[in-house]
């Protein structure tokens, strides 16, 4: 409830259903063990200090979802990271463009061909919508809330990163 | 770590938080969430002339920003701090924790009492109330708290059936339900699911 610290109780089964949720999506972007640990550990401390807010639980795991990926934005902007880590964000430029989104949302046989070799290719920005997309189940416009993004913009990503996928696949065959 | 061609979702469901590092993490939500609940936010007392000298100084201000900016500036509602400990309703907090107690004496017949308490605070201006159970029953360690207002984790609850959850590493069994207007969440460690849930129904039934 709104304004309602959270007790013990209720912070233990938070955690406890939450927190591989947590430590995926942090994965999915840092591709580190160690560092998607540490950030889960960050965001659920987040969440006692500002248990107050959360509304229900619909809310709670968009929360969740939200600060995660602020916390792997900022693990992203720091000096260490910046000059230890290279990763590919390359591929796609910064804007949006319509895209079309035909089939993307009716193939359920997309998800269980996705291939994680070829996800962990993706750049980041693409790589989270497809995992709370095809793994988390979410909806567009529930992915939209979790990452403060308009519905079109997650429409276009998974465009997008399914073309890519497409492409990484066919490339993958024809090298064989 | 990946096998190629492996499945996304294979892949992602071997992914979980080692245990070391949820203990560890558990252990610090637990903690900070103590340090906070001990913070208590003491009233300032100030003498009644300073209300006036501080009421005059933010006219000022906000004039003074009026003038400077051309506008008149919003208060931002959602900054105020909602919560405050309620003082002086014994008497409701009384027949909550009375009636608490009576349940949890019910349910756990025989059980050691370790804590026993009942929280309450208002929140817009309607008080509302806690009850905390910690107790020893038949060997096993179980935590209950029953509200009279509905917390986050309560929302996907649907008609009166309780929903249940395990812990996958501590073991945990958790249930919440809904009953005459109050909200119940206990938890109990060391038990098979099938007799956690016979207690539960059990509970529920009384």
């Amino acid at each position: 409830m709104n304004g309602v610290r959270m007790t013990d109780q209720e912070l233990t089964l938070a955690y406890e259903t939450y927190r591989d949720m947590v430590f995926r999506v942090a994965y999915v972007q840092t591709k580190s063990r160690a560092q998607a640990e540490d950030i889960q550990q960050e965001v659920f401390l987040a969440l006692v200090r500002y248990s107050d807010r959360v509304r229900d639980e619909k809310h709670l795991k968009a929360w969740l979802i939200r600060v995660t990926q602020n916390a792997c934005k900022k693990h992203f902007r720091s000096l260490w990271v910046k000059l230890s880590v290279r990763y590919d964000d390359g591929i796609y430029k910064d804007q949006e463009e319509e895209g079309s989104v035909s089939g993307i949302l009716d193939e359920a046989a997309w998800e269980a061909g996705l291939v994680s070799e070829l996800v962990e290719r993706l750049p980041e920005k693409s790589r989270i919508v497809v995992h709370l997309f095809y793994y988390e189940r979410l909806s567009i416009r529930e992915i939209a809330r979790s990452l403060g993004l308009t519905e079109q913009t997650v429409k276009t990503r998974l465009s997008r990163a399914r073309d890519r996928l497409r492409q990484l696949w066919e490339e993958q065959n024809h090298e064989r | 770590m990946s096998d190629k061609n492996r499945s996304y979702r294979q892949e992602m469901d071997a992914l979980r938080v080692s245990e070391q590092k949820a203990q560890e993490t558990l252990d610090a939500l637990l903690s900070e969430n103590e340090r906070l609940e001990n913070k208590k936010t003491r009233p300032i007392y100030l003498h009644p002339a300073l209300y006036a000298v501080a009421a005059a100084c933010l006219a000022l201000a906000v004039l003074a920003a009026n003038l400077l900016r051309g506008g008149f500036p919003g208060v931002r509602i959602g900054d105020l701090p909602a919560v405050t400990v309620a003082r002086g309703d014994e008497e409701t907090a009384l027949e909550f924790s009375q009636a608490f107690g009576l349940r949890a004496a019910a349910l756990f017949p025989g059980a050691q009492v370790r804590e026993d308490k009942t929280v309450s605070f208002t929140l817009n201006g309607q008080t509302l109330h806690r009850g905390e159970l910690t107790l020893l029953a038949e060997g096993r360690p179980w935590a209950a708290q029953v509200t009279d207002y509905e917390p986050p984790l309560y929302t996907a609850l649907t008609g009166g059936d309780p929903r249940f959850a395990r812990g996958s590493d501590t073991g945990l069994l958790y249930a919440l339900w809904r009953q005459e207007g109050r909200y119940i969440l206990i938890s109990a460690q060391g038990m098979e699911e099938k007799d956690f849930e016979a207690a539960v129904r059990g509970i529920m039934a009384k």
